[in-house]
């Protein structure tokens, strides 16, 4: 027997007719027992009868399917439907779309990369005039050449024109010439000279007569003569060539000269000047009038043209580096020298990329700044040394009776363009 | 034959307009229905039924489940009556609720003024009891007492089962009955216990 509550659930799907046979018997049976239930209907059915009665007058009465077919719209995207298999599938996967964009992304990716390189290939900019050069030729008067290096045409060195690796310049008779180098160096001939421009830091000054104004850049700066080597450290000189000696004159700051083949070397004073012989130690310095040494310069002034454009095209795309050829004063820790020094001692930062790559060749002077010994370290000896340190025996056996030594270390870039950090250099005495 | 929705579908997509027309028949009482609850007004629900009915023609083509005609359809009703209302909104704003003449029928009329006014007035108090109910029962009751929908086809056009349109409609009967109390009574005392099951 269904209870009053289950019975309820009923009614109203009694009422429209809308109940299976089995709960039709049910209702009937429990109905013909509870008059509470027939009430319950009752009302149900009074309710149905009222909304029924309410929207009576709101009912639509005739089909509006006429209507609609004599007006009918254009169908969007007319398709076909082949199969409705397919058309279920489609629903029930809606990503299908994107497998077939997605089958185009290689094709997509390939002609962009085609685009992409045609328009590089067009836009890429031309190398810059000059990107190899190291100077510009800033001023000319008479007749001057430049000679390439492995050829022997000569051109006439124009105003302007760019300064390469491996060029001559020549000067005749009554002319001068002036190069300006990356530094910013330079570098004036007078009549009848020969330069050889190496790089903007090493020159060939072949004969004649030379002024060069070197630039401060950190970097060492070599000028080699047939009669030997010039080392600068920044400073101000005139050479003077002949094929027996080389006449070097020091205006300012701090230059060492070197003869060939014996490695006889000296340092010069501003306001001094050395005689270089081949064969021969350097001669002993005299003072000199420095002013009348470059007289002949005097009236050299530099177009204005040529240095602006060596400002745009290569001053600027130097940078100073910090690296210079060092310069070290050693004071023994016992304060004087009483003990004969037998050799000198090398430090340097542990983990360094120095060794095995750089070599230096070192000077050594007394207190007087006479020189004493110079010697050359390779870079096996750095590479073989044990705790980031070397000794370098002194030449002739140990020294005695000087109070001061100058050491001075100069990297020798012939063997490797990078330089060792030192962090100290002693004296060791016997 | 009775065809299902899904073959009229797709005889419409390949130009059959007939077999729209079929679909047309079969449910433009449940659209009529859907798109009264929304405007409470006869013209303007059987206008935008075929508006309807021409909205979901013109994209029959992007249904992606032809099973689903009949849900899909009742979606593209509440769209068009939606922007039916919105079009509407400033003229309905201003509109004075008139009885329309079409709830005044001869016979009314004949007993006076007053009797076609209590018949507006208990629409009125009707329609304020469905307003009243919980949302998702309100359009089964539409359907069903507006047009005298089967649960079955109720079912079909709202998009659930069987089961829950009868559970539907049952609670809505049961509040609608309260609510609707004072206003059952005018008839109550008219054929008590001659209660037997409405037939189709």
């Amino acid at each position: 027997m269904a209870s009053c509550v289950q019975v309820e659930r009923l009614l109203q799907a009694y009422i429209d007719d809308e109940l299976s046979q089995s709960e039709r018997v049910i209702l009937a049976q429990h109905l013909s027992e509870c008059r509470a239930c027939v009430e319950t209907l009752r009302k149900h059915q009074r309710m149905s009868a009222t909304l029924f009665e309410a929207f009576a007058d709101h009912r639509l009465d005739r089909g509006i399917s006429d209507a609609v077919l004599d007006n009918l719209p254009e169908m969007a995207h007319p398709v076909v439907i082949e199969d409705m298999h397919g058309l279920n599938w489609r629903a029930k996967h809606p990503l299908y779309r994107w497998r077939t964009a997605a089958r185009l992304v290689p094709l997509a990716v390939g002609m962009f990369l085609v685009l992409a390189t045609t328009f590089l290939a067009y836009k890429w900019p031309d190398p810059l005039p000059g990107a190899n050069a190291i100077g510009v030729v800033t001023y000319r008067a008479g007749s001057a050449t430049c000679i390439e290096d492995e050829s022997t045409d000569r051109t006439p060195a124009e105003v302007r024109a760019f300064v390469q690796r491996g060029q001559y310049y020549e000067t005749g008779e009554d002319s001068t010439l002036m190069l300006t180098l990356a530094g910013p160096t330079q570098v004036m001939l007078n009549a009848n000279s020969r330069i050889g421009i190496y790089s903007d830091r090493r020159v060939s000054i072949e004969k004649g007569q030379i002024w060069m104004d070197i630039g401060r850049d950190g970097r060492l700066f070599k000028a080699s003569t047939p009669v030997g080597e010039i080392v600068v450290f920044g400073t101000a000189f005139s050479v003077e060539v002949d094929p027996q000696v080389a006449t070097v004159t020091l205006a300012r700051g701090d230059i060492q000269v070197q003869t060939a083949p014996d490695d006889a070397f000296r340092q010069l004073k501003p306001g001094q000047q050395v005689d270089m012989r081949l064969g021969e130690e350097p001669s002993i310095p005299r003072e000199v009038d420095v002013e009348q040494v470059k007289g002949w310069t005097s009236h050299i002034v530099a177009d204005r043209a040529a240095v602006t454009r060596f400002q745009r095209v290569i001053q600027d795309r130097r940078k100073t580096s910090e690296v210079s050829g060092q310069m070290v004063y050693v004071v023994p820790e016992w304060g004087t020298l009483s003990v004969p020094v037998k050799a000198i001692r090398l430090c340097w930062r542990p983990g360094s990329f120095g060794p095995g790559r750089c070599a230096y060749d070192v000077y050594v002077y007394d207190e007087l700044n006479d020189p004493l010994f110079k010697t050359h370290v390779n870079p096996i000896t750095f590479a073989e040394a044990e705790d980031n340190m070397c000794e370098i025996a002194v030449p002739n056996g140990p020294i005695s009776g000087v109070k001061l030594l100058h050491i001075r270390l100069v990297p020798d870039y012939r063997v490797g363009d990078i330089e060792m950090e030192f962090t100290d250099v002693i004296a060791v005495g016997l | 034959m009775q065809f299902e929705d899904a073959q009229l579908v797709a005889r419409c997509l390949q130009g059959d307009t007939d077999a729209y027309g079929a679909l047309v028949t079969r449910y433009e009482r449940a659209v009529y229905a859907t798109a009264f609850y929304y405007v409470g007004r006869h013209g303007a629900a059987e206008d935008i039924a075929q508006e309807s009915f021409f909205a979901a023609y013109r994209n029959l083509p992007t249904l992606k489940d032809p099973n689903c005609f009949g849900r899909w359809l009742k979606q593209v009703t509440c769209r068009t009556a939606a922007n039916w209302l919105r079009r509407h909104e400033k003229r309905l704003k201003h509109e004075t609720p008139l009885p329309s003449r079409r709830t005044v029928s001869i016979e009314d009329a004949r007993q006076g003024p007053d009797h076609g006014l209590e018949r507006q007035e208990r629409f009125e108090r009707v329609q304020k009891a469905i307003d009243s109910l919980p949302e998702q029962y309100r359009l089964p009751v539409v359907l069903r007492y507006l047009q005298e929908l089967s649960y079955d086809e109720i079912a079909v056009f709202i998009g659930a089962s069987r089961d829950e349109v009868r559970g539907t409609l049952q609670r809505a009967a049961r509040q609608l009955r309260e609510v609707l109390a004072d206003l059952s009574v005018v008839n109550a005392e008219e054929g008590d216990a001659n209660w037997h099951p409405a037939s189709k």
